[in-house]
């Protein structure tokens, strides 16, 4: 039985599960999980990063827009009796959005192998789009097991609320065993495969096995359903899911490329491969100044300009009809009246940059 | 025989090679992919590099490869000419002296013949001399060593003992291409162990140790470091277990195992050695490693005449 609840305003999926708890966090540039105790998971729901830089620079290339977590776009999922104690997800509030257009920054590249760009760091990752669909959310799984025999990779499959579906396969580590020059190689080599539609049949059943099948246990489809909830969509049912063939994978491979989008480590193009350098995003409108220093309360600083005032009115007075005063007092009274003078004009300028 | 009998064509000394390059030279690509696809893997790979130099492969195998994407022998060819002429353009002078004009004539014909590879290689990942050919396109494009050596490790799986394979491996992990020289040695000792008694592949230790004396200069102290006992006993050993062994026969890679360990017991002054190499060889001989002392046709020439006189 799978109730929905809602924990910090985060829709919230729970199914009981035996074993370990698992949970998880689905927002629209990705998603994260993990298995433990519930003290744990807690700790790390509450104070993980949700968006790595791999795929918000994703993101932002293929958007032209920032990827934004927000209460509202993000789903929790738990298998388990109950929220963990101590989980808190503090996200900013917002409308719940339509996803951003997918061709609205990437047009289909003119390159057989889709585009490509550098990042600033040694991570290879791959990014497509694709009609959402059973045979769609098997070549996921199908590049998780291609890729996942040299190195660990990270795949995910998210389905938006127009229909298509992001693929994001992130290798996990790469620059530490594996050079990442061969981690890229083997990335192309793979997305080669998809192009020509040479995908090894024997990889279908171990991409069905994946675990968040419909014809799963419920707490096992808990991520998917998290995903298709935050889309707004009808799960894909289990027939659905029986009746992939290999050539139906291999048909989603094949249209996947033009809109694929693949991350070098920084140091390395893929021109030679053939890929097409992906274009600049857009420039972005001005971030926020700074947080300054704490705003003086206007009150407050009424109360200084008014004291102000009347200060130098008083020793203005004293100064100008004070002929008993010797000269080093006029000249107190003068540097008296341009300190305060100087003063005023500073807690002006602080308080119009505040 | 003649001291000016001479011989670098491969096709000379290997039947399968002159079969492929008559039959590309009468325009029938049938017939070289048939010869192709009866060779075994490392005779394939082999006889695909022999056919780089040959102007009708750009033509023909291109024609063959953009009817049939699937015919990866086709790709192989046309790839391995695109690296040949890229290679020319650059010439294999040190890279400070190679004018950016030419680095970009390089790199486009080794961007294009990677690009055709890749293909291949999604569409048929048994095709050894796909697999060659990727080592060469990885080393002048400098993907990386990781990347080499992914490459090695995919060929190897297809063909253990690719001596063609092996060969561009080795000029991968030498200084001047960033590698280092205990892991130039390391390479080709493992790789000959690795290989059966009597195969060719000792002619790894050989080169290896040869590229290392060119390196040195090829003079006085090259010829220390030959004749340090550490690597003279590992270049004996290495004799032994191929151009000496009774089962080394006439596999890819002969002729260059005879001439490489003639040279090397040239410079070790074990002449006897030489001659005998060199008569089992002859007339068929390689441009390495007598291209390290100068034009390899007068060089060999030169040291038969010099050992036919001395034995006489």
């Amino acid at each position: 039985m799978i109730t929905l609840l809602e924990h910090d305003g985060v829709r919230t999926l729970l199914a009981p599960a035996t074993g370990p708890m698992r949970a998880g966090l689905v927002f629209p540039g990705g998603q994260v999980s993990v298995t433990g105790p519930e003290d744990e998971i807690a700790r790390f729901l509450s104070g993980h990063q949700l968006v790595t830089p791999t795929s918000a620079t994703l993101h932002l290339r293929r958007y032209g827009v920032p990827l934004e977590v927000t209460r509202e776009n993000t789903v929790l999922w738990i298998a388990g009796d109950r929220v963990p104690p101590g989980l808190t997800l503090p996200l900013p509030a917002d409308r719940r959005r339509t996803s951003p257009p997918v061709t609205g920054m990437l047009p289909p590249a003119d390159a057989p192998g889709g585009y490509s760009f550098a990042g600033s760091l040694g991570t290879v990752a791959w990014q497509t789009v694709v009609t959402h669909s059973a045979p769609a959310a098997v070549l996921a799984d199908m590049l998780a097991v291609m890729l996942g025999r040299s190195f660990p990779v990270a795949t995910s499959y998210l389905p938006r609320s127009d229909g298509t579906a992001i693929i994001t396969v992130i290798a996990a580590g790469s620059h530490r065993s594996t050079g990442s020059d061969a981690v890229l190689g083997e990335f192309i080599d793979v997305l080669a495969q998809l192009r020509v539609g040479r995908l090894d049949p024997a990889d279908l059943p171990l991409a069905l096995s994946h675990p968040d099948r419909p014809s799963a246990s419920q707490p096992d489809r808990l991520p998917m359903l998290a995903a298709e909830m935050l889309a707004g969509l009808p799960p894909l049912s289990a027939d659905q899911f029986q009746a992939v063939t290999p050539a139906a994978v291999a048909a989603v491979g094949m249209a996947s490329m033009r809109h694929g989008l693949l991350l070098t480590p920084g140091d390395r193009d893929a021109s030679w491969a053939g890929f097409a350098p992906a274009p600049l995003p857009l420039p972005l409108p001005p971030a926020p100044l700074p947080a300054g220093p704490p705003r003086v309360a206007p009150a407050l600083f009424t109360l200084y300009i008014v004291l102000t005032i009347a200060l130098t009115g008083l020793l203005a007075l004293l100064f100008i009809d004070g002929d008993s005063h010797t000269t080093f007092q006029r000249a107190l009274c003068a540097l008296a009246i341009a300190l305060t003078v100087r003063g005023a004009i500073r807690a002006f300028h602080r308080f119009r940059h505040a | 025989m003649q001291p000016a009998d001479v011989s670098f064509a491969a096709a000379a000394a290997f039947p399968e090679v002159a079969a492929a390059v008559q039959a590309l030279q009468i325009w029938d690509w049938p017939s070289v992919r048939a010869e192709l696809d009866a060779a075994p893997p490392g005779m394939r790979a082999f006889v695909v590099h022999e056919l780089a130099e040959h102007p009708e492969a750009r033509q023909l195998a291109g024609y063959a490869w953009q009817q049939q994407p699937s015919d990866t022998a086709a790709a192989a060819v046309l790839a391995a000419h695109l690296i040949h002429t890229g290679w020319q353009i650059r010439t294999g002078a040190p890279a400070e002296r190679v004018s950016p004009e030419q680095f970009t004539g390089f790199h486009e014909h080794l961007a294009a013949a990677e690009q055709v590879l890749i293909d291949a290689a999604a569409r048929n990942p048994y095709d050894s001399a796909v697999g060659v050919q990727r080592l060469l396109t990885a080393r002048g494009l400098r993907l990386g060593p990781g990347e080499v050596r992914r490459r090695y490790a995919r060929l190897a799986r297809i063909d253990a003992h690719n001596v063609t394979g092996q060969l561009q491996m080795l000029q991968s992990l030498c200084p001047k291409w960033s590698g280092t020289w205990p892991e130039v040695h390391a390479f080709a000792r493992d790789r000959t162990l690795a290989a059966p008694p009597g195969a060719p592949n000792a002619l790894l230790v050989a080169v290896g140790h040869l590229e290392h004396f060119a390196e040195l200069g090829g003079g006085d102290t090259a010829r220390a470091y030959l004749r340090s006992d550490a690597v003279r006993r590992e270049l004996i050993d290495a004799a032994d277990r191929s151009v000496w062994h009774g089962s080394f026969g006439r596999e890819p890679g002969w002729v260059l195992a005879l001439n490489a360990f003639a040279m090397v017991f040239l410079q070790l002054g074990d002449e006897t050695a030489a001659t005998g190499l060199l008569a089992a060889a002859a007339p068929f001989a390689t441009r390495f490693p007598w291209s390290c002392l100068g034009d390899p046709a007068g060089v060999l020439r030169a040291y038969r005449r010099s050992l036919a006189g001395a034995a006489r």
